[in-house]
């Protein structure tokens, strides 16, 4: 497909969401019983008003329908990788411009009961953002500004997460739910400290459905078609919160911890009221990687480094719990090398 | 008991609650209510089956994973969204070098026209600037029209099956595809881009 043909099909994927809706909304008038009878021509009228249409293209009518460019080359897509990664995402969504709040990005809604004290007020930008790569590269072509409360969430520190209400209403967030927003520069020296941070027990547990990945000794299986004991879940998340670590900072781990190490499991440390999950990575080497999921751009990674003993430790209570719950495995092919 | 297959869709406002309170049967109402329509639109851009039931299964677990906290103003229009985008991604990753499928070439070479001249001054703005004129454009004609330029160039639509859906001929159709083919050209000559 030639660059001009690319070029289109991008600056139409660049329609508006209100006219989309429009289109589809109009479309669904055109459904209707009343629509559907005013349509139904005479039989003569099906055949006379195609036949009159006809004579009057083929008389009336130029050549629109010309395959070739007017410099009769087609260019073959050579630069595909380049323009994909350059193709935006849009991404309808309120950030802090400026403040205390700068770097937190909205992740999910939170229960009331979750809501803690009121922090104060701030004002949100909001609108389409285009992403690239996960990160939002442009601010909004017709950005809205929402003022909103800003709360605590019980138990857990405003340093790693905050809860928002808005008092205006956005084009596509409300002023009835509480959006709980991350600090994705959010830093902690130990491994207990960061739990703490983010409600310990209160706020943080392993469900049933929480393990995502587990490797055995065969290879890469990834559990499927099953669920934890409720016993089971609740044993591994006391064991995540005994654990204890120093934080390796991001950079440094990434080239020197994470490069060189295998993630055994993947288990997910979640709580709906409080509107975020934390994604726990176990690595052979001794180390836990987290990072948040739903937040969007997702924070960069942090890796406490707990010792082998007990990576050791917790990989065979999670091997037991899969076991005990009588989990399947699939043999998956993808790495999962970090 | 009643019979399932006989079961109303719910209105999307309630199936959006349910996206809300994290409840899974979301999906389950969407895949009943819009699944087919998806699967027709990804079948334009992605002639391989298991392609398009992939990109159908992205599309669900992003909406799954975007709402909430982000509430669609049209789930509909942001499932078609999300789908067409999936299934352009997709054609890209497996199709180097090869061709779309006739369904969804055939209106990217009517908008080809448009530019006339391939060296004019419009090359030089980008598909998000292009696409933000485009929709300028739609703005300023009728609902009908903005239907039909929709239906044909974004959802990729056959024109007799707009023809259908219009309860119009399929000539009719082409001319008011032409007409507003020819008012884009002139709304970008207007603003300085020559064509």
């Amino acid at each position: 497909m030639n660059e001009s043909k690319t070029r289109w099909m991008d600056a139409v994927s660049e329609l508006d969401a209100s006219l989309l809706q429009n289109a589809l909304e109009y479309e669904k008038k055109l459904e209707t019983p009343a629509v559907r009878n005013k349509r139904k021509f005479p039989l003569a009228l099906k055949i006379l008003i195609p036949a009159a249409c006809l004579a009057l293209i083929l008389l009336f009518v130029p050549p629109l329908f010309s395959k070739e460019p007017a410099d009769g080359h087609y260019p073959h897509w050579a630069d595909l990788n380049a323009a994909q990664e350059g193709v935006p995402e849009s991404r309808y969504m309120a950030c802090f411009a400026a403040g205390p709040y700068q770097n937190y990005t909205c992740s999910r809604v939170c229960a009331e009961e979750a809501v803690g004290e009121k922090l104060g007020e701030e004002t949100l930008t909001a609108g389409w953002y285009s992403y690239t790569g996960g990160v939002p590269s442009d601010p909004p072509a017709s950005p809205e500004s929402l003022r909103a409360e800003i709360f605590s969430l019980k138990g857990a520190s405003a340093q790693a997460a905050v809860c928002v209400r808005f008092l205006d209403q956005g084009e596509a967030l409300t002023t009835d739910h509480w959006y709980t927003y991350i600090n994705r520069s959010y830093t902690a020296g130990t491994l207990s400290e960061m739990l703490a941070d983010f409600g310990g027990k209160e706020a943080l547990s392993v469900k049933t459905d929480s393990l995502l990945f587990l490797r055995d000794e065969k290879g890469t299986i990834l559990r499927s078609g099953g669920k934890l004991s409720a016993q089971g879940a609740s044993a591994l998340m006391d064991a995540v919160l005994a654990l204890r670590g120093e934080a390796c900072p991001y950079p440094a781990a990434s080239s020197e911890v994470l490069d060189r190490c295998t993630a055994q499991a993947v288990l997910r440390l979640e709580d709906l009221p409080y509107g975020y999950k934390l994604q726990m990575t176990v690595l052979d080497s001794g180390y836990v990687s987290f990072d948040f999921p739903d937040s969007s751009p997702s924070g960069q990674a942090l890796t406490f480094s707990i010792g082998q003993k007990e990576a050791a430790a917790l990989l065979e209570q999670l091997h037991r719990a899969a076991e005990t719950a009588g989990l399947e495995g699939e043999t998956v092919t993808g790495s999962t090398q970090r | 008991m009643p019979d399932s297959k006989l079961k109303t869709p719910l209105p999307d406002e309630e199936i959006l609650d349910l996206l809300f309170a994290r409840d899974e049967n979301a999906l389950r109402e969407i895949d009943g209510k819009y699944g087919r329509r998806l699967l027709t639109l990804a079948g334009r851009f992605l002639s391989d089956e298991r392609n398009r039931e992939e990109v159908l299964s992205d599309t669900y677990l992003k909406v799954w994973n975007t709402i909430p906290p982000y509430r669609p103003a049209s789930l509909p229009a942001y499932l078609l969204t999300l789908m067409r985008r999936g299934a352009i991604d997709c054609y890209r990753k497996n199709n180097r070098q090869k061709t779309l499928p006739p369904e969804g070439l055939a209106p990217l070479e009517e908008l080809e026209n448009v530019l006339a001249d391939q060296s004019d001054p419009l090359r030089i703005l980008s598909s998000q600037e292009l696409g933000q004129r485009i929709n300028a454009y739609l703005r300023t004609v009728s609902d009908r029209q903005q239907y039909i330029f929709i239906s044909r160039y974004y959802l990729s639509r056959p024109i007799d099956e707009i023809s259908r859906l219009l309860g119009v001929s399929r000539s009719t159709v082409e001319k008011e595809l032409t007409a507003l083919r020819r008012g884009l050209r002139e709304a970008l000559r207007k603003e300085g881009y020559t064509v």
